[in-house]
């Protein structure tokens, strides 16, 4: 499934030149893992709502049209992001979610009608996190020999995601988000290729990150699609 | 839905202890009042249709409670108000002649509509009609048609009825005695219901105005909406309705709302704004006025501080009290208030505002029962939970403190006009006015934990270290921003938050078991859109990368950041979707294409600064 431009995500590949989205991750402003105030990790944001990441400039969303029938991916998911950064290293998280239809309901009602259906009905236009991995980019090529980017050279980032068993439901969409931090579940990148266990403070710098979606340099993510 | 009307109808069913008092009060009304339905003629033959209600027993004569109301004096017919007549319930049981009236084109009176009807100081025929003269009408029709009066009339409403208690002020009927303007809609440009310093209220007015200029139905007694709005997510569904142009596509107002095309028509404070502002007819004002607002009123903040103060310059002399409470807009029409957010008042507020002031304000000019022992300004400061009395507001004693918003998010550090913190703001990714989905306005937003906002990119946030004191703020909070952008305009949102401790609050009401550790309580916010920085009337593009300063009002605030806690502001540059995106570049906004959205990039100079009237430490 491609990323397209205008946070579209589709199986057909893209066809134009040049096309990228970017956002610029500040790792004095990680994207948090899950919304809300706790103490300790929520098991819950694993199947959590994404809105709230989704409206954050450095969150990078794409999504289908509305399902015409149920779709089940059952199987080994990878990620395939085409990059260039503005620093020598960042993280690279992509989460697959389920998006509700916005009135949904289980008895055919107008949830509209209702006073505070955002409260009666709280799955209307949930964005549920199916499954969500991180990659630390300076291990694209290698485990055991980490290395810089290219500051500005487009590069692969290419890494699987814990199989699912998930049927998308017809009326839903699939969403990819990507994003270069999930705090504080993971600690926070330089985003720059220095030792992260011996980096002072002052080493974490904001990085441009750019996600291609063009004929040549086309990011995608494989969803073992079961038929 | 409805904001101005409706709230203030589900107060009444609060509690169960307020239930019961509800019942007791329909059964008085039922036992002690006669309801008569009259068309009163005004000076030009239109008719206005009002309800009057006259205690049955004749023993002594009683004065009018009237409230003009463009929301219906319902119910119509031989139906009695079950759920309460006037302003609060002790009022009720002392016994008023209590007159609703439709107003001049909505619901059952004759006559044509206008939005916060521009008065007239000079009335030149019997054509020339607004408010004043319709109340003054009304009143010469009551005193001549209405047995057993005392010949004395007092006024009150909320909200739009509030703006129809101040209309009555200018050349007052001389039977007016009091009036109490409460949450008034007073200046729609500037800091009410409509526009915030030239910022449009999206959210609010799109939901208002889809009631408000719906379809008159049922022989005047409803309104049907002007469209279906379906959505259980405010802030996706306006996102995804665009450029706000759109609001006028097929499926919303399809560009039929008259006032919602005047709104967007006139995006600067032009004659249309002007002859709309009550506060420059507030002069020579001779019924005593009781000015009733909120601390926490997403409306008419504004409204109810500037009433007071404009009768106070204009009109030196007259007996012009202020109460503000931590209410939202209307909050203190309920028989309870003990909690609002994660306030815990610790009493029924409503309690002492509907015994010892209103009711008392009333009784003593419209009956000559009881005294006069009215503070000036009667206030209640938040943090420290307690009502406090001024003989003048804002407080004549409070020494500015300026705190600047200076390097490493420090606030009340050195000032330095070279360096500056900087972020991207996205029209396509605004910052949320509130944590979560919701599908109606959150009315919490204004005294919310801003945790939410501080984690995000494009919010700066700038704290003091942890007082050792107490320290109480009291009277209007001033903002003074030296900001650039890489485009032609641009929004600045200030924000005043009391950081908790990381012991929280024991004092806290909590029962939606919120992390109180260090949580970011909003105290006040603002918005201003910078081109109008130099000018409501006249907008001036912002120079690209060349620093501005804009300088603003916070409203006024009433707070105590106790010790050990600390003070926050917060500063961004979207506010979504209570207000609408700004496109980041000098253009009509209401005209203007999707395309048009642009990101820019604010650079926030550490000269900038609030100013906080300190009243105690």
């Amino acid at each position: 499934m491609y990323l397209k431009a205008g946070g579209k995500l589709s199986w057909d590949k893209p066809s134009g030149q040049d096309g990228f989205s970017e956002y610029t991750s500040d790792p004095a402003k990680p994207v948090p893992y899950d919304d809300g105030v706790q103490f300790n990790r929520t098991r819950t944001y694993m199947t959590g709502d994404q809105r709230f990441a989704s409206r954050r400039p450095d969150v990078l969303v794409f999504q289908t049209d509305t399902f015409t029938d149920n779709l089940t991916v059952t199987g080994n998911v990878v990620a395939n992001i085409l990059t260039s950064i503005s620093t020598t290293d960042a993280d690279f998280v992509v989460k697959v979610i389920d998006v509700f239809p916005d009135n949904l309901s289980y008895n055919d009602i107008d949830i509209y009608a209702e006073k505070d259906p955002e409260k009666l009905y709280p799955m209307g236009g949930y964005q549920m996190l199916v499954r969500g991995e991180i990659f630390r980019g300076r291990y694209r090529n290698s485990y055991e020999n980490p290395e810089p980017f290219t500051p500005g050279k487009i590069e692969t980032v290419k890494f699987e995601l814990p199989p699912i068993a998930h049927c998308f439901k017809k009326g839903h969409r699939i969403m990819i988000q990507i994003q270069s931090s999930w705090f504080p579940l993971v600690d926070r990148n330089p985003q720059q290729f220095v030792n992260i266990y011996t980096c002072d403070e002052k080493d974490f710098i904001r990085s441009d990150i750019k996600v291609y979606h063009d004929a040549a340099s086309a990011s995608y993510v494989l969803l073992p699609v079961l038929k | 839905m409805k904001k101005r009307s409706v709230i203030v109808l589900c107060f009444f069913f609060v509690a169960l202890s307020a239930m019961s008092q509800r019942f007791a009060d329909s059964a008085f009304i039922v036992d002690n009042y006669l309801k008569m339905e009259k068309m009163i003629p005004m000076r030009d033959g239109v008719k206005l249709f009002t309800a009057i209600y006259v205690p049955r027993d004749q023993q002594e004569k009683y004065p009018f409670l009237m409230q003009r109301t463009p929301y219906s004096c319902a119910p119509y017919g031989d139906k009695l108000r079950f759920w309460g007549l006037g302003p609060n319930s002790a009022l009720l049981h002392d016994k008023y002649i209590f007159v609703y009236q439709d107003v001049r084109g909505r619901y059952k009176s004759e006559g044509d509509f206008d939005e916060m009807t521009p008065a007239k100081d000079i009335k030149k025929s019997k054509k020339d009609v607004d408010e004043s003269s319709d109340t003054f009408d009304t009143i010469e029709w009551l005193l001549k048609n209405i047995k057993n009066n005392n010949g004395k009339v007092g006024l009150y409403g909320i909200s739009y009825p509030g703006f129809y208690a101040t209309a009555c002020l200018p050349d007052a009927h001389p039977a007016i005695m009091a009036v109490s303007p409460q949450a008034p809609v007073t200046d729609e440009f500037i800091g009410d219901d409509a526009y915030h310093n030239g910022a449009f209220f999206l959210m609010d007015n799109f939901d208002f105005t889809n009631y408000f200029q719906g379809t008159r139905i049922d022989s005047g007694r409803n309104y049907q909406d002007a469209f279906e709005a379906k959505y259980a997510d405010a802030y996706t569904f306006y996102l995804g309705i665009g450029a706000i142009r759109h609001t006028n596509d097929a499926a919303y107002f399809n560009g039929k709302a008259r006032i919602w095309n005047e709104y967007l028509q006139h995006d600067t404070y032009d004659d249309y704004w002007k002859a709309r502002n009550i506060r420059t007819h507030l002069k020579n004002i001779k019924p005593a006025v009781l000015v009733v607002g909120g601390w926490f009123d997403a409306e008419d903040m504004f409204g109810a501080l500037h009433t007071y103060e404009a009768i106070e310059k204009q009109t030196p002399g007259n007996k012009n009290f202020l109460v503000m409470g931590p209410w939202t807009h209307g909050a203190w029409s309920g028989p309870e208030w003990k909690h609002f957010g994660t306030h815990d008042f610790g009493a029924n507020l409503n309690e002492y505002f509907n015994g010892e002031i209103e009711t008392k304000f009333f009784n003593y000019y419209l009956k000559d029962k009881g005294e006069n022992n009215l503070s000036e300004a009667t206030v209640f400061e938040t943090g420290s939970n307690q009502w406090k009395h001024y003989p003048v507001w804002p407080p004549a004693d409070a020494a500015p403190e300026k705190l600047y918003l200076s390097a490493k998010g420090k606030l009340g550090g050195t000032a330095a006009a070279q360096s500056y913190d900087e972020y991207v703001s996205d029209p396509q990714k605004p910052v949320p006015y509130t944590s979560g989905v919701y599908a109606e306005r959150n009315d919490e937003y204004l005294t919310e934990d801003q945790r939410f906002a501080a984690m995000r990119p494009d919010v700066l946030s700038y704290q003091t270290d942890t007082l050792t004191q107490d320290l109480t703020v009291t009277g209007r909070l001033k903002a003074d921003i030296f900001f650039s952008s890489t485009g032609t305009d641009a929004d600045i949102i200030v924000k005043v938050i009391d950081v908790l401790p990381a012991t929280g609050d024991a004092g806290a009401y909590n029962p939606k078991n919120q992390q109180m550790t260090n949580f970011q309580r909003l105290v006040r916010a603002e918005v201003f859109r910078t081109k109008f920085r130099n000018s409501y009337e006249k907008p001036e593009p912002l120079i690209p990368g060349q620093v501005a300063e804009v300088k603003f009002d916070l409203n006024e605030i009433a707070h105590t950041f106790k010790k050990g806690h600390r003070i926050m502001v917060q500063v961004q540059s979207s506010w979504f979707p209570i207000v609408d995106r700004n496109p980041q570049q000098f253009t009509d906004i209401p005209s203007c294409r999707d395309a048009d959205f642009q990101k820019a990039t604010i650079r926030l100079y550490h000269h900038s600064s609030i100013t906080m009237p300190v009243t105690g430490r």
